[in-house]
């Protein structure tokens, strides 16, 4: 129990998830003061926050130390980014939910997409520079159209290939982070 | 000396060099999927915000929120308070130092763009205001972001920054609203946005960037010392972002539904002159095809493409000599490439002003059979298996078989067909029954 309380301390779960609930209701208060919010828009932006926000805790300040530890710690990483990111969903859901409009989904989708990307990410270039690859991401996709594969974030409703897109991104990221030692490399520039 | 030597480690030393790669892949990636034509000046100006503002700008303001934190993150914060640099020459440099690298990204984005057109383009030439609003918007992401990462330091601030830099861009963008006739049209919000540009608020806009960047540097020199010109500097930042905003709104065109005109947010009418279009370019023969200067590069095989287009016509009673073909368009794609479009040519070889209908469209089974017919030949959008509005000219069903069934006739029963019913087809006296 010690040895958990002390591994989310170390991720800053606390934070974590006061930024998880403010993006949350963000979400909400888009999606009732903008009611002509176009859906693709909101499916691609709105669950940018909390995938950064779940990309960039996976970071730990302790490096090597962690490779050393007695407790295999990559199931402790799985469960602990797969419990944010459930909360994240969670969250986003019950906005969405509370606004009354129906894109639980999409917006599901779109999170669980962006935190593995962010994850991946984090892996390559370490996890303080996680949130560049969903943004860049999210950016690349504005212009796309949305009947283009590549435009997966923002495709509604929602179809098998998006989905497919972005569990798969999901799973990828979340056993990346579980596997990986915490790199400290480029982000300590 | 001092600061340059120290403005070069920091650029040589800082996280924003990874953003150099990313921008140049975003603004290829941009290109591509944008379609840019590169002999034209106003897709290269288009394209010279939004190939790289929308990722650039979030991105700085994240990159200048990690840098703000980095002497905290390693505890050398105080080591460095006794330095005899002053500190804000310090923070300078390391903004200077996080800055450069996406303005150097973007700035060899824009100057392969320019090489690409400049040879090569017949009309117009490079805006300079697109550059000078992103390079102004890129500083003004850097300094707010290194301004939060700085107040606030945390993990979050750099993601937050970047993900807030992001919407915001977004939502202005995507302003917009519900006119009384109930089309939708972008607000003056909408011109604050990086990615928009339009000349009359050029300036504006730069003014607003570049008032934002003056609050962000002031505003981080007031918290390290608080005296009365620096106070003064943060107001006259603050002044420069509010004309901006100003004159951002009053430069947008509006209309006035009242007095049918287009007003600026004073109530000043915008003259007409400022939206005349040039004299078009005429080429070709016995087919003259007529474009905007802009469209020369592709002007010759247009003449080709019209004078296949008009050939089985050439020397029927009541077709011109020379044809005029005015009525183009201007197509691009990724298959077929850019080219001048023609389409809109036909309307005019196989029906009499008089004979178009409602929308200026053919209306007429018979003549649109012989249109799919001859934008077949040509390669063109026949409209055939679309979606029918009634009235709007899309053609039948049965004229698109019709034109498919004239299509198969050998050449000589075409010809004698036409000789006989040409006519009678233009003026809209015959029904697809006439057709062979």
């Amino acid at each position: 129990m010690r040895l958990a309380v002390l591994f989310l301390r170390t991720r800053l779960v606390g934070p974590a998830l006061v930024w998880l609930v403010v993006a949350a209701l963000l979400a909400w208060f888009c999606l009732v003061r903008y009611d002509d919010l176009p859906l693709d828009l909101a499916a691609l932006a709105l669950p940018l926050l909390p995938a950064v926000v779940i990309g960039v805790t996976a970071r730990s300040p302790f490096g090597d130390v962690e490779e050393v530890a007695s407790q295999p710690l990559p199931l402790f990483r799985l469960l602990y980014l797969a419990g944010l990111l459930v909360i994240g969903i969670a969250l986003l859901i019950g906005a969405a939910s509370v606004a009354g409009i129906d894109l639980r989904l999409a917006l599901v989708r779109t999170l669980v997409g962006y935190t593995g990307l962010a994850l991946l990410c984090g892996r390559i270039l370490g996890h303080r520079l996680a949130w560049l690859a969903p943004l860049a991401y999210a950016a690349a996709t504005l212009y796309l159209n949305a009947a283009s594969r590549w435009a997966w974030p923002k495709q509604v409703p929602v179809e098998g290939w998006s989905l497919f897109c972005g569990l798969s991104l999901g799973a990828l990221g979340l056993l990346a982070a579980a596997q990986a030692t915490p790199r400290d490399e480029p982000d300590e520039l | 000396m001092t600061t340059l030597r120290l403005f070069a480690i920091e650029a040589r030393h800082n996280a924003a060099l990874l953003l150099v790669p990313i921008i140049l892949l975003f603004a290829w990636y941009m290109l591509d999927s944008q379609l840019w034509e590169p002999y034209l000046w106003s897709s290269t100006n288009e394209l010279l915000r939004k190939s790289v503002a929308p990722l650039a700008a979030p991105a700085t303001a994240g990159a200048g929120a990690w840098m703000a934190g980095r002497n905290r993150r390693r505890s050398i914060s105080d080591l460095l308070a006794t330095t005899p640099l002053p500190a804000m020459r310090r923070h300078l440099t390391l903004v200077a130092g996080t800055i450069v690298w996406a303005v150097l990204g973007y700035l060899l984005v824009a100057g392969y763009m320019f090489a690409r057109t400049a040879p090569n383009a017949t009309w117009s030439g490079p805006e300079m205001w697109p550059i000078a609003t992103a390079v102004a918007a890129l500083l003004a992401h850097a300094a707010w972001g290194y301004l939060a990462g700085y107040r606030i330091p945390s993990r979050f601030t750099a993601p937050l920054a970047g993900v807030v830099a992001f919407v915001v861009q977004l939502y202005l963008s995507g302003s917009m609203t519900v006119q009384t006739d109930g089309t939708r049209t972008s607000t003056w919000l909408a011109r604050l946005a990086v990615s928009d540009f339009t000349p009359r608020v050029a300036a504006w806009q730069a003014l607003f960037y570049a008032g934002l960047t003056g609050v962000g540097l002031a505003a981080l020199w007031l918290m390290l010392r608080r005296d009365v010109l620096r106070g003064l500097l943060l107001t006259v930042a603050v002044t420069s972002v509010v004309a901006g905003v100003i004159g951002v709104w009053a430069a947008t065109p509006r209309w006035d539904w009242a007095n049918n005109r287009l007003v600026d947010g004073w109530g000043n009418t915008i003259s007409a002159e400022e939206y005349i279009a040039p004299e078009p370019v005429c080429r070709g023969e016995e087919v003259v095809v007529c474009v905007h200067p802009q469209f020369q590069p592709w002007l010759d095989r247009a003449v080709a493409d019209a004078e296949y287009l008009v050939a089985p016509l050439q020397g029927l009673p009541g077709i011109a000599s020379p044809i005029e073909c005015r009525k183009i368009g201007f197509g691009t794609g990724r298959h077929d490439g850019t080219r001048i479009v023609l389409d809109g040519c036909v309307e005019h070889l196989v029906a009499d002003a008089s004979a178009l209908g409602q929308y200026g469209r053919i209306e007429n089974e018979a003549q649109q059979a012989i249109s799919v017919w001859l934008l077949n030949r040509i390669g063109g959008h026949t409209m055939c298996g679309m979606s029918v509005h009634p009235g709007m000219g899309f053609p039948s069903a049965a004229a698109c078989d019709a034109g498919e069934r004239f299509a198969a006739l050998p050449e000589t029963e075409q010809q004698f067909w036409l000789e006989a019913h040409y006519a009678d087809l233009r003026a809209g006296m015959l029904t697809l029954a006439d057709l062979p």
